[in-house]
């Protein structure tokens, strides 16, 4: 259903029964104890270009403390006004640079954002989103992907440290999400609001 | 989509072997020869901003002429440099206002590029569209369903000059051997 003809067929048909003034069914929403929030500017503070210094575990749940650091630029994208934005990294690793993106998307049906993220060394978008949503300032998404053979959760976490700072950072669970090992920790500090769009 | 991604390394590396084999036969064939071509910059006539007037059909896989009619505008920005690009779209028809994105990048291992379209209104991606360019004009594929039976899609890139190129969808529901055209657009480079 990825296809533009579809989606504009969707979009027609959502049109038509009003979905897009109510998000979710009545029956859907007397489940929660509280209407769902609109979060579709919760993204709005990374808008810019960011200086970045990031520290990332090579080995991940073995037990290494083997960190290595490296510093970058990103540059985070406003689209549809906000409703999707994408961070366009460049990271000047000790062994070469690498370019990545990180997609994030906002659903008005589920109202949560979704994460996708491409290198353009593999130049193919990944196909298991990271889902997630804004409790006081920060995002956790969540997903379920193969490493080293076996089944993990990963987190992936954005929240703001102040008016021209904010961090990301990448942890595993191996045991359900009881444990987590951050693997991956971003640190940026805004150098404009600038994004040359 | 690990399976899919080997595949297209062993096919590359296939290829790759067939031509140095063929090589010394001083006879390569094209269609080895096209396989590993470089396509990084396929997309850059896409860059830019367009002007855009669409059709889609309503009923793609029936003789039905029944349509809908969309002008809007496509902002194409390159990511990493060029290596990959975003795009934009905002159109207005029939049922309002309609917005969406998609997302090209190069696989250098497959020489094929992939688009990952997203509609504003679902906040959601499915699956991504692959092919690869060849004589001027790109094809990328997938596989979906329509009305339950399992279609392809075939999306393809033509006429491309300068100031303008069109874009269109057709779904086959016989494998590929009869398309019926679902959307199509005509897009004007925006002064």
């Amino acid at each position: 259903m990825t296809r533009i003809a579809h989606t504009l067929a969707a979009w027609g048909a959502f049109a038509t029964l009003g979905l897009f003034a109510a998000p979710l069914p009545a029956a859907a929403q007397a489940d929660r104890a509280a209407p769902l929030r609109d979060g579709s500017h919760d993204f709005d503070f990374t808008f810019g270009t960011w200086k970045e210094h990031s520290s990332r575990l090579m080995r991940p749940l073995t037990g290494s403390k083997d960190w290595v650091e490296w510093d970058g630029t990103t540059v985070v994208h406003k689209i549809w006004g906000g409703r999707a934005n994408m961070a366009e990294n460049l990271s000047n690793r000790p062994s070469g640079p690498m370019e990545l993106i990180a997609l994030r998307v906002y659903s008005p049906i589920s109202h949560e954002w979704s994460v996708n993220f491409a290198t353009s060394a593999v130049g193919k978008l990944n196909d298991i989103p990271g889902i997630g949503e804004f409790k006081d300032g920060r995002i956790d998404f969540y997903d379920q992907e193969p490493f080293n053979g076996r089944a993990i959760l990963v987190r992936f976490s954005v929240y703001s440290t102040g008016p021209t700072t904010h961090v990301s950072e990448q942890a595993f669970s191996a045991d359900g999400g009881k444990t987590w090992e951050v693997n991956w920790i971003n640190r940026y500090t805004l150098v404009s609001r600038d994004t040359g769009d | 989509m690990a399976t899919q991604h080997l595949r297209a390394q062993v096919l590359s590396a296939l290829a790759a072997l067939a031509l140095a084999t063929s090589a010394a036969a001083a006879d390569p064939a094209p269609t080895q020869a096209a396989i590993a071509r470089d396509g990084a910059h396929d997309f850059d006539f896409d860059f830019g901003v367009w002007k855009t007037a669409i059709t889609r059909r309503v009923h793609p896989l029936s003789d039905s002429a029944e349509a809908i009619h969309l002008n809007g505008t496509v902002t194409v920005r390159k990511i990493w440099g060029g290596k990959g690009s975003w795009e934009e779209i905002e159109a207005d028809g029939p049922n309002g206002h309609w917005e969406g994105m998609s997302l090209f990048l190069y696989d250098p291992a497959a020489h094929q590029w992939s688009q990952s379209f997203i509609g504003s209104a679902q906040g959601a991606f499915g699956g991504g569209m692959i092919g690869s360019f060849q004589d001027g004009k790109a094809e990328l594929f997938a596989s979906d369903t329509l009305d339950g039976r399992a279609i392809l899609v075939r999306a393809t890139w033509s006429q491309i000059t300068p100031t303008s190129h069109t874009y269109e969808e057709d779904y086959s529901g016989d494998g590929g051997k009869t398309w019926k055209l679902s959307f199509i657009a005509k897009l004007t480079k925006a002064s």
